[in-house]
């Protein structure tokens, strides 16, 4: 069991925006997160054409709640962790940098505008991955600025989520509520990692 | 028959194992006060040794026959060299208490009580009053019920505050000690606080020696760790800047009051608080002293004697004589308390009995940098103690807390030496109330959130989100 105040204060630096508004989209999330069984996923590839933060708070308070613990977490982007990995130990922001491989969770926002490198799905990837052997969840943002291409631009990090992890579709998600799986994220299909 | 170290050096030479006379002579020069000419012949046979052959006893003999006062050629039998070194330790000793028995005769008019008894002190270090000649009972022998006994020990062991930590380090056993380490602002006398709270509530002798702090402050946060413990009201809870402020209201100053009272009819008198002015604690004779008069104290208003000594904190110590040598640092003065500690856990006061001594330590600053890395966040290892080694190798548990500065009233607790259980993989997280001296969940209703409640929206996101 988690204290209510110590858990709401460590995710309040995320509510941003009207009140309402936030509440009724990180409820959206919420009902996202419960029809759809995520406790045993360690990373998320999200499309989502909204604001990020709703979505980092819900998830950041389930996976808090799911391990019992309020979880460190940090935020990035594709580009800044793109241009911290090029700099040297003594330019880089290493703080941000630790925590971007430690914290226990990590949100990484993508732009589909932004997103020009290969090498930064392979980057991602290595990222995830190293995360995951470590028991640390990873979830990526990806913010569609335009309603077509968006799966192909991402082809090679979708395909690494939808063979070891899962993809959630935001944007086509079904009304609160409605159960749409039951199945564990490790005994999912390929089919059935896409949402 | 007086044996010489001439005679243990002839027949150690005369049984011809290189091996068995460089070992010997070793032990005789770290046990034995030699004389100038004893040390040549020792280098000398060391010489001779190193170039593949020790001496003969008839070189020996006619090179050093000045110092020869075996006339009667007597020779002690390899099996007996142990016992012909230990007769030659016991009569230096003897000599050596002779001779500072008189030295302290004749200048005892000149010295002050406390320097009498730092001298008196140093005496019982010699080795004729610290060995023992009684022959103990071997442990290994015959019970009705060995598995019962064992476990009894542990049901019979104290808190740790929490059963999430017991879950790993198991309950703090009689004859052991357990260290709870933090750096500044830690919550280390919180924490020593508590568990001395939570064991003298469930029926244990707890002495707290408070060298950090005074009783008078220490007993206002009793009382307002016992308010917070038994409290399911959060406007109940009394913060201790209220208290330092002289804020209370009336109505407040009550029922601190009548909490002061009721906590004071349920420890009945299982707690005792003392700090510096109350106790002589400069040497360990001071300490052996202190510490029988709580044990009577105990037997004379609960009838049962000392279960526990909580000592905050160890590093406070430094100041003090401990046993009376000549130490060479500080770390060697605290190194001696610590094993002091650890033998009064083991035989208190000579008395045969085991009790638990908790003991409130310091973490060194390059530790605590360390575990405030993100990646190491709060996981402290085993050498983290910074005022003696001693403790890493005296305790049986180590608790180390580490002030989580990212999250609010948060402390995480690692437990990086756990003889009777297992080390965590992650620091266990816990709430923590410094303005209530309190460690743990308050017992507030509403206030707690699980899964469960999450997932049926029992707590909904918007109240969450409010409640930030």
């Amino acid at each position: 069991m988690l204290n209510k105040f110590i858990l709401a204060g460590k995710f309040k630096p995320l509510i941003t925006g009207p009140r309402d508004k936030f509440v009724k989209k990180a409820d959206q999330i919420r009902s996202v997160i419960f029809n759809n069984n995520l406790s045993d996923v360690k990373a998320i590839l999200l499309y989502g054409s909204d604001t990020r933060e709703p979505v980092y708070y819900a998830f950041g308070i389930y996976y808090s709640l799911l391990k019992d613990r309020v979880l460190d977490y940090a935020i990035t982007t594709g580009q800044h962790f793109i241009n911290q990995h090029f700099l040297t130990e003594a330019t880089r922001d290493l703080d941000l940098y630790s925590k971007i491989y430690s914290s226990d969770l990590l949100f990484i926002s993508l732009s589909q505008f932004d997103y020009t490198s290969d090498y930064l799905e392979s980057l991602l990837i290595d990222l995830v991955d190293t995360r995951s052997t470590n028991n640390k969840i990873t979830i990526i943002h990806y913010d569609i600025l335009d309603t077509k291409n968006y799966m192909h631009t991402t082809k090679k990090l979708s395909d690494y989520f939808l063979s070891n992890h899962i993809v959630i579709d935001l944007t086509k998600q079904s009304k609160p509520n409605q159960q749409t799986s039951n199945t564990k994220a490790q005994t999912k299909k390929a089919s059935e990692r896409f949402i | 028959m007086e044996y010489t170290v001439f005679t243990v050096l002839t027949s150690l030479l005369a049984t011809e194992d290189n091996k068995f006379i460089s070992a010997k002579i070793e032990e005789l020069e770290n046990q034995i006060n030699l004389n100038e000419v004893e040390r040549q012949i020792i280098t000398d046979i060391k010489y001779n040794l190193q170039l593949g052959q020790a001496p003969s006893v008839a070189y020996i003999k006619q090179k050093y026959s000045y110092a020869d006062t075996n006339v009667l050629g007597v020779v002690i039998t390899r099996d007996a060299i142990d016992s012909a070194i230990r007769s030659i330790i016991i009569s230096q000793s003897q000599a050596q208490l002779k001779k500072d028995l008189v030295t302290l005769g004749s200048v005892a008019n000149n010295l002050t009580p406390e320097e009498l008894k730092i001298k008196i002190n140093s005496l019982l270090e010699n080795k004729i009053l610290t060995s023992h000649t009684a022959i103990p009972k071997n442990n290994l022998k015959a019970m009705p019920d060995p598995y019962n006994q064992l476990q009894q020990r542990s049901v019979e062991g104290l808190s740790i505050i929490s059963r999430r930590i017991e879950a790993h380090a198991g309950k703090a056993a009689a004859g052991t000690i357990i260290s709870i380490l933090g750096f500044a602002g830690s919550f280390k006398s919180t924490f020593a606080l508590q568990t001395a709270y939570e064991n003298a509530m469930a029926g244990k002798n707890v002495l707290y020696i408070a060298l950090e702090s005074t009783a008078e402050a220490l007993i206002n946060k009793l009382v307002l760790c016992h308010i917070a413990s038994t409290s399911n009201n959060r406007k109940d809870l009394i913060n201790n800047s209220w208290v330092r402020d002289r804020k209370l209201t009336p109505e407040q100053q009550e029922f601190y009051n009548n909490k002061y009272h009721e906590l004071l009819n349920k420890i009945s008198n299982r707690l005792i608080i003392w700090d510096e002015k109350d106790i002589v604690y400069n040497t360990f004779l001071d300490m052996n002293d202190t510490l029988k008069k709580a044990n009577d104290l105990f037997k004379e208003t609960t009838g049962s004697e000392l279960d526990a000594i909580v000592l905050d904190q160890l590093a406070l110590l430094k100041f003090t004589a401990a046993g009376g040598k000549r130490y060479n640092s500080v770390t060697d003065l605290l190194n001696d308390w610590v094993s002091y500690f650890r033998k009064q856990s083991l035989n208190f006061l000579d008395s045969g009995r085991q009790i638990t001594i908790f003991l409130v330590s310091q973490i060194n600053r390059e530790s605590y940098l360390e575990a405030s890395k993100p990646k190491k966040k709060g996981r402290y290892d085993i050498t983290c103690a910074s005022d003696a080694n001693e403790i890493e190798r005296a305790s049986e548990t180590m608790i180390t807390l580490y002030k989580d500065l990212d999250t609010a009233n948060t402390l995480l607790i690692n437990i990086p030496k756990a003889r009777s259980g297992d080390v965590p993989d992650n620091p266990l997280q816990f709430e923590v109330y410094g303005e209530y001296s309190y460690i743990g969940s308050l017992n507030i209703s509403g206030e707690g959130i699980t899964a469960d409640d999450f997932s049926k929206d029992i707590i909904s996101l918007e109240s969450l989100i409010n409640a930030g």
